[in-house]
């Protein structure tokens, strides 16, 4: 029963995790190329969760939600970069954590006129209902299933489109070498559009399968995002692979320690003082190994740059 | 004073395949100008760094007035009596040219951790400021924040912060870089008045300012030292021309 | 109009207003005057650290929060008559609890300040926030202090002398403290500490060069920082008469910083004109419209933007005095 319900801790951290990467390719790369703070990045989560309830409640097609999430979101993140973010590439991080600070403001107010204060929830489709037996002894939930594999296979994607394409190559000079590439004729300014676009995209695509799971709110963006920078921290600012690393350890460590802390304090302490530390201990797991890790790796587990 | 004043011994760093420092030592006496010279990349720079204490090396000993100072901060050695200037102008640059100084004059006398007094109605302090100033030409640009400086007078406000740290010795790092030749020539004027009060460890590139000021001179080419002595011997040393000077313009 | 000049306006309204508002039995106002003050010293306590120092914490929340937390535990401790640890009972003379609250977050800063100073740029950033959320999430989880439901203050706390719960003594405490703290900031700027902080944030490696050592003076100005923000805190918590743990969480920071932003970086007065500001905003457009955050959004990004000397670059048409 025990090795059962690790097996199932651990897939449950494995779908968190895959989640945060999402967030965090887009955060890493938008840093990595740009050389931009951006906090706005929970709120195209959020406005991608949105855009999913909306149209899959209006065409009653989950499929169609979830495209429109991606489309939604990767149009707002363009027109973020077009109207807002190109003024502050040039400018110091403070400015940045500012502006982005205010477009949070801005789009959760938006979306709360737009869709009004009560959370939204989501159905999935029928297919997705129930559990589903692997391994032949757990039962697990079909639909987390189901996006722990879309999401492993959008992180293939990703990593395919950087490593072995002709926009990802584009991409990756833009990183190292922005007034070279520039210099090579490559339209950098359009790179950066793409760039941002694509982190959104992703952003909006995770909210929307989020969204399924939990509910659609104003502030749903907001945890993720402090996560999905943790996860950054960690792997290592502009790196994908630090991302794809960071994310997993995070998810991993974050639900392990809820499942397990106040259990393993209970072996040495009072059990209900066990609880209680252990599941504060467990609330701020994350942050002791990121401060850990920074203590002994400041550029994180992955410096991307030299 | 303990003589030498600097003395380094079987310095070594690496970055990871190069060696940027290759089992090298010298000295700097006092009363004298010692020249270091080589190409681009010889490792004049890390060695500097070494010396101030921004890069630890891998292995060696640098010893400062007689003391071992390789644990010692940057800080804590500039406090210690070593000035630096950079090859890239380095000043505060909102600040005018007499808070610049002021800033060193309040280092070298004291402490920074005084949290009431104005440090500007420092008459003491202000009035050593100016001096320094003075030394070096700038009165009339006291007021002046340092960014609104041109090139030279940048160059002179940071040999008057190193002069104001009242050092017991001063490298330098390039500071006829992007001189004009009459501003050349007052340096050099001004590196030999300098000389009298502590020696200097000076990297150049203009040949003709260090045959004129130094006493001795080393050349390095990957991070080793590749000959040193006076300047007629490294005047016609073979290795040295075509390391460097065969290929200087 | 100089800027010392619209300082001087400045300090006019904020102490002759409220008691305008008293005299008209107008005590709302009153009490939103003691929010722009408190505040405001929030404020002033992050532009020492990011406008003086140029350290961008985005932290400061704990301490504001550890300022909240400090009274409300001192004072349940006092009213429930139960033991802190054997034999003190907690207190509700503020002067007691604001010394302590101060000494407290003084040890906090001293810890994060070591472990952040190491980092530098995003990384500095994300470090600060990460601690604050470390105890915005421990103060959620851990039940002693009513956890997620916060901690009230059932009487507000006392001083010798005066009737904290009039709203006009109150005012006039944290006016007060308002007023000595940025006398003693403008001091401090001043001084021999100020001009190497100044520097400090300009150029490093220059000021390292003439034998000033960073990180001591960094970590003095960031604990100096955290204390005054934690005497905000602190009084904030007794103005609500409730602590909960919003106090520790990142927007608590991002609006300190934005305090600190609207009124102009760096300017002594500047968290003054931010607070203002962003209250006014609060209770005009608030009374307009639900959505003011909205506006408020707008107008930070505006003054990101196009403004960068924020409220008082712009009313006094002057660049900012190195």
């Amino acid at each position: 029963m025990g090795a059962i319900l690790f097996l199932e801790q651990c897939l449950n951290g494995l779908q968190l995790g895959i989640m945060l990467f999402l967030m965090a390719a887009g955060l890493t790369l938008i840093f990595g190329v740009m050389g931009l703070i951006n906090l706005a990045h929970g709120s195209l989560y959020m406005i991608g969760a949105f855009a999913c309830a909306a149209v899959a409640s209006w065409t009653g097609s989950f499929t169609l939600g979830l495209v429109a999430s991606v489309v939604v979101a990767a149009a707002a993140g363009a027109l973020i970069e077009i109207g807002v973010m190109r003024r502050l590439y040039q400018r110091e991080h403070l400015d940045q954590v500012l502006a982005t600070f205010a477009l949070i403001l801005i789009s959760s107010e938006a979306m709360r006129w737009l869709f009004g204060s009560y959370p939204l929830y989501l159905d999935v489709p029928e297919i997705f209902y129930g559990a589903i037996n692997l391994f032949g002894v757990l039962q697990y939930s079909r639909y987390r299933l189901f996006i722990i594999v879309l999401g492993l296979l959008t992180a293939v994607g990703i990593y395919l489109l950087i490593n072995k394409t002709r926009i990802g190559m584009r991409i990756r000079a833009g990183a190292a070498d922005r007034q070279m590439t520039a210099a090579l004729g490559i339209n950098i300014s359009l790179i950066f559009t793409l760039v941002f676009a694509l982190g959104a995209a992703l952003a909006g695509f995770a909210g929307a399968l989020v969204g399924s799971i939990q509910s659609v709110d104003i502030g749903m963006g907001e945890p993720v995002l402090i996560l999905a920078f943790v996860v950054v921290v960690i792997g290592g600012i502009g790196s994908i692979r630090g991302a794809l690393v960071g994310a997993i350890i995070v998810g991993m460590v974050d639900t392990l320690g809820r499942g397990y802390l106040p259990q393993l304090l209970q072996l040495i302490l009072d059990p209900v003082f066990a609880n209680t530390l252990g599941a504060a201990l467990a609330s701020i797991a994350i942050y002791l190994l990121m401060i850990i890790i920074l203590i002994f790796k400041p550029q994180g587990l992955f410096p991307a740059h030299g | 004073m303990p003589n030498p004043v600097i003395e380094i011994t079987n310095l070594s760093k690496s970055f990871g395949a190069i060696q940027a420092t290759q089992d090298l030592s010298l000295t700097l006496n006092f009363g004298e100008i010692h020249a270091l010279i080589g190409p681009n990349g010889a490792g004049k720079s890390t060695l500097i760094k070494q010396i101030t204490g921004y890069i630890q090396p891998d292995q060696g000993q640098i010893r400062f007035l007689g003391q071992a100072i390789n644990q010692l901060s940057p800080a804590n050695r500039a406090k210690s009596g070593l000035a630096q200037t950079f090859q890239v102008s380095s000043l505060i640059m909102e600040y005018s040219c007499v808070d610049n100084l002021l800033l060193v004059v309040q280092a070298r006398s004291g402490s920074s951790f005084s949290f009431f007094a104005a440090v500007r109605d420092d008459q003491r302090l202000l009035a050593q400021a100016h001096n320094y100033l003075e030394q070096v030409g700038l009165s009339e640009r006291h007021h002046l924040p340092a960014s609104a400086l041109s090139h030279g007078e940048r160059r002179q406000l940071e040999i008057a912060m190193a002069l104001a740290l009242e050092p017991k010795a001063f490298l330098l790092d390039e500071p006829m870089a992007g001189m004009d030749p009459a501003g050349v020539k007052n340096l050099i004027e001004r590196l030999k008045e300098m000389r009298l009060q502590a020696p200097i460890l000076l990297i150049e590139h203009d040949m003709a300012a260090v045959f004129a000021l130094a006493d001795r001179i080393t050349v390095l080419d990957y991070g080793r030292i590749i000959a040193t002595g006076s300047v007629d011997s490294i005047r016609n040393n073979e290795q040295v021309q075509t390391a460097y000077l065969g290929v200087a313009p | 109009m100089s800027e010392k000049y619209l300082n001087r306006i400045m300090i006019a309204l904020l102490v002759g207003l409220p008691w305008l508002a008293h005299w008209l039995d107008e005590p709302y106002y009153v009490s939103l005057a003691t929010r722009i003050a408190i505040l405001a010293l929030a404020g002033v306590g992050l532009n020492l650290a990011l406008g003086l120092g140029g350290m961008v914490s985005f932290g400061h929340a704990a301490f504001f929060g550890i300022g909240g937390y400090v009274t409300g535990i001192l004072a349940s401790h006092a009213f429930n008559s139960e033991p802190i640890i054997s034999g003190f009972m907690g207190t509700t003379h503020m002067l007691i609890i604001w010394p302590l609250a101060m000494l407290i977050a003084a040890i906090v800063a001293v810890f994060i300040g070591l472990l952040s100073l190491r980092t530098s740029g995003v990384y500095f950033i994300m470090i600060t926030l990460a601690f604050a959320q470390m105890i915005y999430y421990f103060s959620i989880s851990w039940p002693t202090y009513g956890g997620e439901d916060g901690l009230p203050i059932y009487v507000r706390n006392g001083f010798p002398g005066l009737n904290t719960l009039q709203p006009i003594q109150f005012f006039m405490i944290c006016c007060t403290l308002l007023l000595i703290t940025l006398w003693g900031v403008s001091r401090l700027q001043n001084s021999r500490f100020g001009n190497a902080l100044q520097a400090l944030r300009q150029n490093e490696t220059r000021v390292t060069s003439i034998g000033i050592n960073p990180l001591g003076i960094k970590l003095t100005a960031f604990v100096i920082s955290a204390t005054i923000t934690a005497l905000a805190g602190s009084l904030f918590a007794d103005l609500n008469r409730f602590v909960s743990p919003t106090m520790f969480s990142w927007h608590t920071s991002g609006e300190i910083m934005i305090f600190v932003i609207l009124g102009g970086l760096g300017r002594l007065y500047g968290p003054l004109a931010g607070a203002g500001l962003f209250i006014l905003c609060e209770a005009l457009l608030g009374g307009w419209t639900e959505y003011w955050q909205f506006f408020l959004g707008l107008l930070l990004l505006g003054v990101v933007l196009f403004a960068r000397g924020g409220l008082i670059g712009l009313l006094s048409r002057e660049q900012k005095n190195a």
